[in-house]
Parts: structure tokens; sequence; C-alpha cells
């Protein structure tokens, strides 16, 4: 029995993985309580409309550009818009004095010492290494 | 020494963890322009000059999870005090509290949030076009009757506080601003300072409401009232002879057609009464422009730049108008070459042009970093 559930959990590990690897992974700090986002949050979190968490402290934005087409499928799928319209909108937002514009980072190593190091922070990535104080968050259609 | 202690304390506490509180980004243009045709003594530059017209460096420092102070502070046309060239300035500088999503207080100099250019004006990465559109965006260039017909449909830059925030109606997302400032100056008088100290009791209520309608069509909506006082020289010295009331109204849209191919419009109307015994005016003036575009390739965009504009409806036959086509190239990541072709017609009437047309070639290096 117990090598039955063991062998279910591995399944369902290696099939979660290999799933998202073909999407690339919503990562959250290790004290972001929230585990699951819909598109809409998403949308506030990545256009800079959502700024703080539910206690107050800031979000924290970022994506990974080293494997650009899961970056333009993750703002197509999740925001409505597609990546050019998506850099033009920050681009705007920024220079018009409107907000902060999200870490852009270029490798895996990038993405896990902000994630690592930096409270209430959110972040698209293509793959990540899971390790102590990352988490991976779902998306949910509604 | 105790003080000492207590600064270093303080000054560090701020900077610790600085790099994470601090944002610096900017956007520089490098522009050229030469007339190419039409009457001699109109805007165009006849000689064919390069421009260093600006170096912009855009602070956003957050020392709590809750406040933001921003500044965009900018070096116009190669600034060099000692000889009194150029220009030196904050394009904004404000500290905002966040509330909540839907609520944002802000205090300090701002842009007026009016339509689609005036906070985009200066960061010439984030247009399509080479130059903002003059009739919605700088009416003095398109009249001038001693000082009445320049008064702006709406300042640059205002010094005062705003409400803003992002919000839903249904699933449609909308974003507002309402600002109360100290209001413009007289374009007669600009020896006071309007963002220091108001030239009279009444302030400037201005605002703008922008909504997606859906993912690809956005549509706006901006208003702006202000008293001013009007003046006028006498004996040497700037007397107020009279009230200056400036309401404008503005609507815009962005729609994304296709992947490719995008439509812009803007309208602007709005009007002066200035209630003097001896000088009484009042008129309506108003701007348009329709900005079509195309991707040719993810790098290359052809636009199509077409503006009209009436500085004073009192006055028969004094429009201008101009069309623009030109082109847009990434050539790097936030880096762009823009190039057009600009002619500008008027009306045998209109106190600035009267009658005169123009056609010049700009080009623009605009970088965002």
């Amino acid at each position: 029995m117990r090598i039955c559930i063991r062998l279910i959990v591995a399944l369902t590990l290696v099939f979660t993985i290999s799933y998202a690897n073909e999407q690339g992974f919503l990562v959250v700090s290790e004290d972001v309580e929230q585990n699951s986002f819909s598109k809409k949050e998403l949308t506030e979190i990545f256009l800079g409309k959502k700024l703080n968490w539910k206690d107050g402290r800031r979000v924290h934005i970022g994506y990974s550009i080293e494997k650009e087409p899961f970056l333009q499928e993750f703002i197509s799928e999740n925001l409505g818009i597609n990546y050019r319209r998506f850099k033009k909108y920050w681009i705007k937002k920024v220079f018009a004095g409107y907000g902060v514009a999200p870490k852009i980072f270029r490798s895996n190593k990038e993405v896990l010492e902000f994630i690592s190091s930096t409270e209430g922070a959110v972040v698209f990535t293509p793959e990540i290494l899971l390790k102590e104080g990352i988490k991976i968050a779902e998306i949910s259609e509604k | 020494m105790k003080k000492l202690l207590v600064f270093a304390f303080f000054f560090g506490t701020l900077l610790a963890n600085w790099e994470e509180k601090i944002d610096i980004n900017g956007y520089f243009n490098f522009e050229f322009e030469q007339q190419i045709g039409g009457d001699e003594g109109t805007l165009a530059d006849e000689h064919g000059s390069f421009d260093a017209d600006m170096f912009n460096i855009v602070f956003n420092i957050r020392p709590t999870d809750r406040v933001r102070v921003a500044a965009d502070l900018t070096w116009e046309h190669g600034p060099q005090t000692e000889i009194e060239k150029g220009n030196v300035g904050s394009e904004y500088a404000f500290a905002e509290y966040t509330v909540n999503n839907s609520l944002r207080v802000r205090g300090g100099k701002m842009f007026t949030a009016f339509g689609i250019y005036n906070e985009l004006h200066t960061a010439k990465p984030t247009t399509i076009v080479v130059k903002e559109p003059n009739p919605t965006n700088k009416i003095y260039f398109l009249a001038k009757n001693g000082t009445v017909e320049q008064t702006m449909l709406y300042p640059r830059w205002a010094s005062g506080v705003a409400l803003l925030g992002d919000s839903y109606v249904g699933n449609m997302p909308f974003d507002y601003i309402i600002q109360m400032t100290n209001g413009d100056l007289d374009y007669a008088n600009q020896d006071e300072n309007q963002y220091d100290k108001d030239d009279n009791d009444g302030k400037a209520l201005g605002g703008r409401i922008r909504a997606d309608v859906t993912s690809d069509l956005q549509v706006g909506f901006s208003f702006y009232r202000d008293r001013l006082n009007h003046y006028k020289k006498i004996s040497g010295d700037w007397e107020k002879v009279a009230n200056k009331d400036v309401l404008t109204f503005g609507t815009q849209m962005i729609w994304h057609v296709t992947d490719r191919f995008r439509f812009e419009a803007e309208y602007v109307n709005g009007s002066v009464d200035i209630d003097a015994s001896s000088d009484k005016q009042k008129f309506n003036r108003w701007g348009l422009q329709v900005l079509p575009s195309f991707l040719i390739t993810d790098k290359l965009n052809l636009f199509l730049q077409l503006t009209a504009g009436d500085p004073n409806s009192n006055i028969d036959k004094d429009r201008v108008y101009s069309y623009a086509p030109g082109i847009n190239y990434e050539l790097d990541n936030n880096v762009y070459i823009k190039s057009d072709i600009y002619t500008v017609l008027s009306k045998e009437n209109n106190s600035l042009l009267k009658g005169k047309d123009s056609s010049e070639f700009r080009a623009v290096l605009a970088v965002g970093f």
C-alpha cells in the first residue's frame, strides 16, 4: 500500500513537473501565503495594478527572458495581450510616473537569487530548480 | 556628535537594502529637423538643426511598502547654465501613498493627467510618432494674438494633490485620476512660480478616466478647469485686470484592430472666458489627432499622423491642418529611430501662421533604459 502511494505521488510529481515544463513556472517566495492565482489576479499583478499583498507588504514582480516563447505564451494566455504590447505598456507606465517596472532576469540563477532574497516576490520563469524558500504557484482558469 | 549619530542611523536605515528600494530608469532623445518645402517664416527649421533634445533620469524610491517617491529629472537642449543655454527641470516629483488597488494619494509636482500624450510627450521611446500633436497638446503652435489664444488647453505640469487608482465596472477594468492643483499662470506673466505659490484663491481641477472596453480597445475621457488671473503690463508692472476661465474636455481611443494594425484618435475641445470690462473675450477652440499605424515587421511600424485644430471659434478661416507619414523602427530593445515628413497647412486668418504652409523632414533617435 505504501509503495503504491509513493508510486502515485512520484508519478503525479513527474507529470506535474513535465506539464509545467511545457509552459514555464509561476514561482513565489516562501512568505507569500497565496498558492494559486486566477488570470484576473495575474493581470493585476503583472500590469502593476496590485501593489500590496493582503498583509500590506509590497508585491515584487519579475520575469525571465531566458526562453522568450514561454514568456510570450504566459503573457498572451494570462494577460490577454502580446509581449510587444506588454513591454510598451510598462515603458509608458514607468516614464509617465505610474509605477516601477518588473525585474527582468536572464537566467535561472538570477531568478533563484531574487526569489530567495526578496519577500513578497512573484516571478514567471521557464524553468526552476526547486529549493528551500521557493514555491510554485498554480494558475487557475477563473 | 549625537546629532551626527542620529543622522547616520536614519540615513543607514533608509539605505539598508537600498538596491531593493531605488529603481533608476530614463530616456534620451536626439533629433534633427530640416524644412524641405513651403513658405518662409513658419515654425519649420529653415537651417536644418541637430537638437540635443533630452536626457532624463527617472527615479522610483520606495522607502516603505506603501510609499513611493517618483521623480523625472530632465536636461533639455544641451543645458549650459554658465551661458544660459537649455533647460534643467523636473517633469515631475511627487510622493504617493497606496491605500489599496483602487486608491492612491499623491502630492507634489505632476504632469497634468489629460489625454494620451501629455504625460508621455517627453519620453519619445513610448510614442509611435516623432512629436506629439500640436492641436491637442501645444495650442501655442497654432495661434498668437497677444497672449490669449496661446492659453494652454491644460497646463503641462501642476503642483498639487491627486487621487488615483484602478478598479472595475463589472469585468471591465478602468483607471482614474483626479487632480487639484495651483493651476497655471497667465501666458503673459511668467514671473511667478505656480509650482511654489498660487497667484489666486482658485484651484484647478482636472482628471481622466480610461476604460479597457476589451483587451484591444481602450477609451478615455479627460477634463480640466481653472480660473487664472488675466494680466496686462501697466507702467512696467504686471497688473491683474480680469479673471480668465479655462475649461477643456477631451476624449481618446486606442484600438488594436489586429496584432499589426493600431488606430488611435484624440479630440479636445475647450473654452477661454475673460471677464474684463474693457477686454471681454470668450471663444472656443478644438484640436484633433487621428493616428493609424501598421506593423510591417515586429520592428518596423508605419504611421500616418493627421491633425487639425481651430484656435479661436470666433475667427473664420484660422484653422491649421497637418499630415505626417512616417516610420518607427526599433533598432534594439527600447531603442527607436523615428522619422516623418511633417506638412503644415494653415488658413489665411490664422494669427500665427497667416496662411503659410511648410514641409519638414524630422528624425529622432529615442532610447529608453
